[in-house]
């Protein structure tokens, strides 16, 4: 008898695939040169010490080479890429300033209404620039700051000095260099003390301009014992040409702060997505990553953690859907440095289609970081046989006071399982609906109800016949 | 003859590279560079049954992770020997390969393969001896043909200042199975590697090690199973003990081709610290081509358990005895595989003679 396998219906992306016509006031030329860089600057009427930052990490860019390790990045062509592109819309607080178009694009991915009914704030990037940026003003009263990099950079300049390119360092690899040459846009917050906000954050990047980059930088500052829920959607129209998205996204969580971050990443399937984002967490600080991959065409994403203060805490959810022409490298990288630090890792990835997962992790215990605890879990399932799925993890334990475990598990769905589910009531297909939610439930747990629906939406799983 | 070798070995490669900065990519391991005299042969006993003459089957080829090894023992050591085991043949008595470094020798290197013909059974049994402060570089090629049953233990338990490059490669044919424990007990740097092939179908495979590391050693093991036909089976048991300041590097992969449908593998490795200066460094992968496969691992690190530990003293025994007896119990499902009572004797001496630091 045939065997039939369960079936993951492609994800829809009429709804990203609008294309707005391009209307732009400003763009750079293609490549990476000197010139382009004191253009970008001078154009944000940037400090002379963010100029300077932006000169050495052009001069790492030329210096680094490419990465010898992950998904093979020759289609990528920096010659060909535009780092800059000024949308023809002012940035504001009040969506009706905005052009048609930009207005229709944000609306149809949902940000003002969610803006209405579940956020503390929105900020809308639109290519190389935000465009609306807003906060509740309960919030403002309380000291909280939600604003756009550019006026960070001029209105809060000490402490974006301080913590600007601090954790991710030009040095790393040549996409943070490129990074720190060229970036633009995104968001800065900072959380005071003590202050808890209630609601989501959200900073959304819309890429609408073919064979454009997108560089935002996004730092956050949480305040000692503060809370705060963070996230960040992104989308793009699909081209023929290569997009390419290298932001970057400090985190700095200090004593006794909670900071959960949530990504929902949907570009298109002609982006090479290579983001990077760090968080340090001080003394019984906690950092939550809530993580979803879906689109691009090649994604090297690793959120780490920095467990600096005792009893810092990292979570790490995540999970990636790698279809058709997609290879998505992804997982995460945690660095325990003081005594009485925990982290946990749940990670899974579906391949269908002859995509291709990939689950790369480091967990790194330091000599001094006595009595910590780490449990990555990572399980992959495969659709068909012309997909590929690979784990990649590396623990680096460098003490005896450690408790360390590791689990992963790779295959199709059991047809126990679902044997078990018929023997209780369920028809075959609703025990096969019920098991692959289920692989997919400790993200979509994690997230805000209609980003929940979002990604169940994203996935959307149809299952036909016996599994397997 | 007389003849310059210098064998600084850059090998034990991950199959899928990662960040570099963790310094796990590859391993480097100095094999020495002096003048060798003449290549020693290592000393090969025979059972009854069993032939040995010079090379002249196919030999499993190396994956790219483990070529500069191979390269380095088919380049270094005399001429390869064949032993084979006719078919339909079980030999009982082990056949053994036995390398024993003297004071003096500055390199040895072999290369030895075994072929299991079609029914065959066999155990092969190759020691590692010697207080020799050069190097060794051992090649061991297997093939199991159709049915047959070969086991391999390798005992590395070289003196405290030798350095060790050596590869295991197997290749099991259709309804093969190929057993392979390699136990590193010894030397002061070493860089062991075993590729196990399932390349027929319902064949199987289990490659276990037992390590030992003590005063500054550094051991670097590469490990990979690749289940290329269907309903292909096969595990990794790896099972340490990290004392003092030695360091330990595992890569180890299960590695599922497309078309092995309804293969299935696990990886388990528990490793005990025994130090707070004590590095361990491991990398499960688990590479997958095929949907219609069961593939998972499982690795824990951590110290022994304390309630154990402090049972075990409240009935009499001093910390470090306590401990001995918890890494002993942690090695027995290994050393259980170990047929050959002189041999496991042997082993758990080594053991003792390790963790005995009172």
């Amino acid at each position: 008898m045939e065997r039939k396998r369960t079936q993951a219906e492609e994800i829809e992306r009429t709804l990203y695939d609008i294309r707005d016509p391009e209307n732009t006031l400003y763009k750079v030329e293609s490549g990476i040169t000197e010139e382009i860089v004191r253009d970008i600057s001078a154009g944000k009427n940037e400090p002379g010490w963010m100029l300077d930052i932006r000169l050495d990490s052009l001069k790492k860019f030329y210096e680094l080479d490419m990465p010898k390790w992950g998904p093979s990045l020759h289609e990528l062509d920096m010659s060909q890429i535009v780092t800059y592109v000024r949308p023809n819309a002012p940035m504001t607080d009040n969506w009706s300033e905005l052009p048609e178009d930009i207005v229709r694009t944000f609306d149809r991915l949902g940000i003002p209404k969610a803006e209405q009914e579940s956020l503390s704030g929105v900020g809308a990037q639109y290519d190389s620039e935000v465009v609306y940026h807003s906060i509740q003003d309960e919030l403002l009263a309380q000291g909280v700051v939600y604003t756009d990099m550019d006026t960070a950079v001029r209105v809060y300049e000490d402490l974006v000095r301080d913590h600007f390119m601090k954790l991710l360092k030009n040095t790393e690899h040549k996409f943070l260099a490129l990074h720190g040459a060229v970036w633009s846009g995104g968001s800065f917050v900072y959380v005071p003390d003590g202050v808890e906000v209630a609601m989501p954050l959200q900073s959304y990047f819309r890429l609408n301009a073919p064979g454009a980059g997108q560089f935002e930088h996004t730092l956050i500052v949480c305040g000692k014992g503060s809370k705060t829920h963070f996230i960040e959607g992104c989308s793009a129209p699909r081209y023929n040409v290569v997009n390419l998205h290298a932001g970057a996204v400090e985190l700095y969580v200090n004593e006794g702060a909670t900071l959960r971050y949530s990504t929902i990443e949907n570009w298109s399937r002609n982006m090479m997505n290579l983001n990077s984002k760090r968080a340090v967490v001080e003394k019984d600080g906690t950092i939550e990553w809530v993580s979803g991959t879906f689109g691009s065409h090649i994604t090297m994403l690793y959120p780490m953690s920095v467990l600096k203060g005792e009893g810092a805490r990292s979570e790490f959810t995540g999970v990636t859907f790698a279809s058709v022409g997609q290879e998505l490298d992804t997982g995460t990288k945690v660095t325990h440095l003081a005594p009485n630090t925990s982290s946990t890792i749940s990670s899974k990835s579906i391949s269908k289609d002859g995509g291709k997962a990939i689950y790369r992790s480091s967990v790194r215990i330091a000599p001094e970081a006595k009595n910590s605890k780490s449990s990555v879990v990572c399980e992959s399932l495969m659709m068909d046989s012309d997909s590929r799925s690979d784990t990649v993890p590396v623990m680096d334990i460098q003490t005896d006071d450690a408790d360390i475990g590791h689990e992963a598990k790779i295959g199709r769905i059991s047809e126990e399982s679902i044997f078990y589910l018929m023997t209780r009531g369920l028809t075959e297909e609703e025990a096969k609906a019920m098991i692959v939610r289920g692989f997919v439930e400790p993200v979509t747990k994690e997230l805000p109800l209609e980003y929940a629906l979002e990604m169940n939406r994203l996935i959307g799983l149809e299952l036909e016949g016996s599994i397997g | 003859m007389k003849r310059a070798d210098t064998m600084n070995l850059k090998t034990n490669y991950m199959q899928v590279p990662t960040w570099s900065w963790l310094k796990i990519n590859s391993a480097e391991v100095a094999l020495g560079n002096q003048e060798i005299e003449e290549q020693k042969a290592p000393v090969i006993i025979l059972p009854y049954g069993v032939q040995m003459g010079p090379l002249t089957a196919a030999v499993p080829q190396p994956p790219e992770s483990l070529a500069p090894t191979v390269k380095a023992a088919r380049e270094s050591g005399a001429a390869p020997k064949q032993i084979t085991i006719p078919a339909e043949q079980t030999i009982i008595e082990p056949i053994r390969i036995q390398i024993d470094l003297k004071p003096g020798d500055s390199l040895a290197a072999e290369h030895v393969h075994i072929q299991a013909e079609p029914g065959s059974s066999a155990t092969v049994i190759v020691q590692l001896t010697g207080e020799n402060l050069g190097g060794h570089c051992g090649l061991i090629t297997c093939t199991a043909e159709e049915d047959a049953r070969l086991h391999l233990i390798k005992a590395q338990m070289l003196g405290a200042g030798a350095t060790h490059a050596h590869v295991i490669l197997g290749e099991a044919a259709a309804g093969a199975d190929l057993q392979i424990l390699d136990v590193e007990l010894g030397g002061a740097t070493s860089a062991s590697g075993c590729n196990i092939r399932l390349r027929g179908k319902e064949s199987s495979g289990n490659l276990d090690c037992l390590y030992l590391g003590s005063g500054s050693t550094t051991l670097d093991l590469n490990y990979r199973i690749a289940y290329e036909g269907a309903l292909t089976e096969g595990d990794i048991t790896v099972r340490g003990a990290l004392a003092d300041e030695s360091r330990k590097t595992l890569r180890s992969t299960l590695d599922f081709i497309t078309g092995a449908a309804g293969a299935k593998g696990r990886e388990d490795e528990a490793v005990l610290a025994l130090s707070d200066k004590v590095r361990n460094l491991s990398s499960p992968l688990l590479l997958c081509g095929e949907d219609d496969v069961e593939g998972q691992h499982a690795t824990n690190t951590g110290r022994p358990d304390q309630e154990k530990l402090f049972y075990l003293m409240s009935r009499g025994l001093t910390e470090n005895e306590a401990c001995r007896l918890i890494v002993e119990a942690s090695f027995t499902p290994i050393l259980d595989k170990v047929a050959d009572e002189a041999l496991r004797d042997t082993m758990i001496q080594r053991i003792r003679e390790v963790m005995r630091r009172d």
